[in-house]
């Protein structure tokens, strides 16, 4: 062991693109599995669809904390894996999800032949497969992967770690094609790994010993590190990575202490459970900065633990009065499940008004309490095709659902929710001006800061339902949005120069993307390679420009 | 084309850590030597990489013996261009 700096070569990679073509390696729009929007939260909201670009975050939270010379390599073309393999390597480490395993097995064939001298490690939620001894790799980390790859490149594994400072964009689906309507840029905050709560079906619950590995420990480090995203970034909006982030009281507290003192107006989203949301007022959290929450509803008659406390009708009643927008999942194929009762749950879920969704399929993942239990009932499906392992899978033998037929009533139930409610933008909208009636005659200084922030993002966003209503899923949803845009312009005036402007900028795209839709057919969102070089345990994001040719409105407030 | 076989049966004896004396090229790999999913998988991909070829997936479904392994090789292997195959 030593502390020197080893100098090693490290090249950290994810699986090779394409995603798009339906071959032995994808399924049918595999590539939306890399983007949470248009596949999971927003994927029935047509041109109103939102996407994202995240990195692949933990290749760059490992590159940050070795000492070696790091390449990142974020979905090469195996043409540009291969050509990078050729530079010579020390060590080839590879993150893969489980449905991408036919890659990885391909990746570590195609490295063994042209960079015989680099040791394979692999990592990722797909090392929970079973027998992956039988790869012959140097190393799995299954387990947190910092330190994992410090001891395996024989550095100090118990040096602290520094949180790198890493971006990425939401904006409309159609503003890949079209950048001139704006992004909104996210700081990214990776608090902790596991989960103690411990869910039965819960797969990185699983993963970590159902225990929980903070990697920010205090609420001043926290509330640091977003300070430096706001000085070296000009980033003040965060996505939050915990899977219960109000959970871990001692952090909060003193977070939402340093929110209260210093006063930044920083806004955060993250993930939590009724159980954690319970233990605070919500006014605590929202002036401290809460502006989305993910919450696991799972079911209107979930059995866990995570969600006692509040009723999840009142909880989620008043988070929309106070603009914090939501996304409220729900599971399908619990063994209660009937074909009348799931419907129900649909109906339940657009009753709470999430601004977003996700609805997926019970998954018994290796190492899952239900994985074990499904098997001795003999419930498990056996030869699913590994590439068609995610969300939406059939791997479970139900009673009351033949095969496939669970995956139809889930995209039926996300249809129904589309058709209810309206697409997920339009209610983000809905909610920050609820908040913003709620809370603009505040006393309290705190709630009216971020009664200024709600402002912004709705005379951003305003203009992209201006002249495009017609386009909205039915009449009932067109009444609603159009009564919401009339109570908006009552209170905050009618549209200015730049929003009148950005709102026929949008009336163009939309129009545009609607008649190439009729010609073409829908756009495939294929990523490019994204090669980053780390060099001395230290990376900076390079200068971006914020998001094409970012106008004043739109999703960027 | 018996150098194929042999390739074929010194891979898989590499990847099932068995002596090569002991495999049974006309055997049933999954249910003679208990190949699961990711031995069989490394075997194709490994053999796609060193002969330069593709196996179409419904055909890699089919495969129940480490001959039909070097049958669908050799098929594959006479069906590409010669120009591409000798560069």
């Amino acid at each position: 062991m030593s502390g020197e700096p080893s100098r090693k070569k490290v090249l950290l990679t994810t699986i090779f693109r394409p995603f798009s073509v339906p071959d032995k390696y994808n399924t049918e729009g595999a590539e939306r599995f890399l983007d949470y929007f248009s596949n999971r939260l927003t994927r029935e909201s047509g041109l109103f669809s939102l996407h994202d670009n995240h990195p692949t975050v933990a290749l760059y939270v490992l590159a940050n904390n070795i000492e070696a010379h790091t390449t990142i390599l974020e979905t090469p073309s195996l043409e540009e894996y291969k050509a990078e393999l050729e530079k010579g390597y020390d060590v080839l480490g590879i993150t893969f999800l489980t449905l991408h395993f036919p890659k990885l097995v391909h990746m570590i064939a195609l490295a063994r032949k042209i960079a015989p001298q680099t040791r394979i490690v692999i990592g990722g939620f797909g090392t929970a497969l079973y027998d992956l001894e039988d790869l012959d790799v140097a190393g799995i980390s299954q387990k947190e992967g910092v330190s994992f790859l410090r001891e395996f490149l024989d550095e100090v594994p118990d040096r602290p770690i520094e949180h790198p400072l890493l971006t990425f964009d939401v904006r409309l689906r159609l503003a890949v094609q079209a950048p001139q309507l704006g992004a909104k840029r996210c700081g990214i905050i990776v608090n902790g790994f596991g989960c103690p709560h411990a869910c039965e079906f819960c797969s990185t619950s699983a993963y970590f010993g159902k225990r929980h590995v903070p990697f920010i420990t205090t609420g001043d480090d926290l509330y640091d590190l977003m300070v430096r995203y706001d000085r070296e970034l000009g980033v003040r909006d965060f996505i939050i990575y915990e899977e219960d982030f109000f959970l871990y009281r001692k952090q909060i507290d003193r977070f939402i202490e340093r929110t209260r003192i210093d006063g930044a107006p920083f806004s955060y989203a993250c993930y939590s459970t009724i159980f954690a949301l319970s233990k605070y007022p919500l006014e605590e959290l929202v002036k401290s900065g809460l502006s989305h929450v993910w919450i696991g509803v799972e079911s209107e008659q979930s059995p866990f633990r995570k969600s006692t406390g509040r009723s999840v009708e009142e909880l989620f009643a008043e988070l929309n009065a106070h603009g914090v927008t939501t996304t409220g999942s729900i599971i399908a194929g619990l063994d209660f499940h009937k074909k009348d009762n799931l419907h129900q749950e649909f109906e339940h879920l657009a009753s709470l008004f999430p601004s977003t969704v996700q609805i997926s399929n019970l998954i018994a993942g290796p190492g899952t309490p239900l994985r074990a239990r499904l098997e001795s009932e003999n419930r498990l499906i056996e030869g699913v095709d590994l590439k068609d392992s995610h969300l939406y899978s059939d791997t479970i033998a139900h009673p009351e659902f033949g095969r496939g037929e669970l995956r139809e009533l889930i995209f039926e139930g996300y249809e129904y929710i589309y058709q209810t409610l309206g697409p997920g933008l339009s209610r983000f909208l809905r909610t920050w001006f609820q908040g913003f009636e709620t809370l603009r005659d505040s006393e309290d200084p705190r709630l009216r800061q971020r009664t200024e922030i709600l402002r912004r993002r709705i005379q951003g966003v305003r203009p992209i339902f201006a002249r495009t209503t017609g386009l909205l899923p039915n009449d009932g949803v067109r009444a609603e949005i159009r009564a919401a845009l009339d109570r908006m312009e009552e209170l905050l005036g009618p549209l200015d120069a730049a929003q009148t402007a950005y709102a026929e900028v949008v009336r163009q795209a939309f129009e545009e993307e609607t008649a190439r839709l009729e010609r073409e057919g829908p756009h495939v969102y294929e990523p490019n390679l994204r090669r980053t070089e780390v060099r001395d345990g230290l990376f900076r994001p390079p200068p971006q420009p914020a998001s094409g040719a970012s106008p004043v409105v739109g999703l960027t407030a | 084309m018996q150098d194929l076989l042999d390739r074929i049966v010194g891979l898989f004896a590499s990847i099932q850590k068995i002596p090569v004396e002991q495999v049974d090229p006309k055997a049933d790999i999954f249910e003679t030597y208990g190949v699961n999913s990711i031995r069989a998988v490394k075997l194709l991909s490994t053999l796609e990489v060193e002969l330069d070829i593709e196996f179409p997936e419904e055909e890699m479904r089919e495969i129940r013996t480490l001959e039909d392994v070097r049958d669908l090789s050799r098929r594959l292997l006479a069906s590409q261009d010669p120009v591409t195959k000798s560069a």
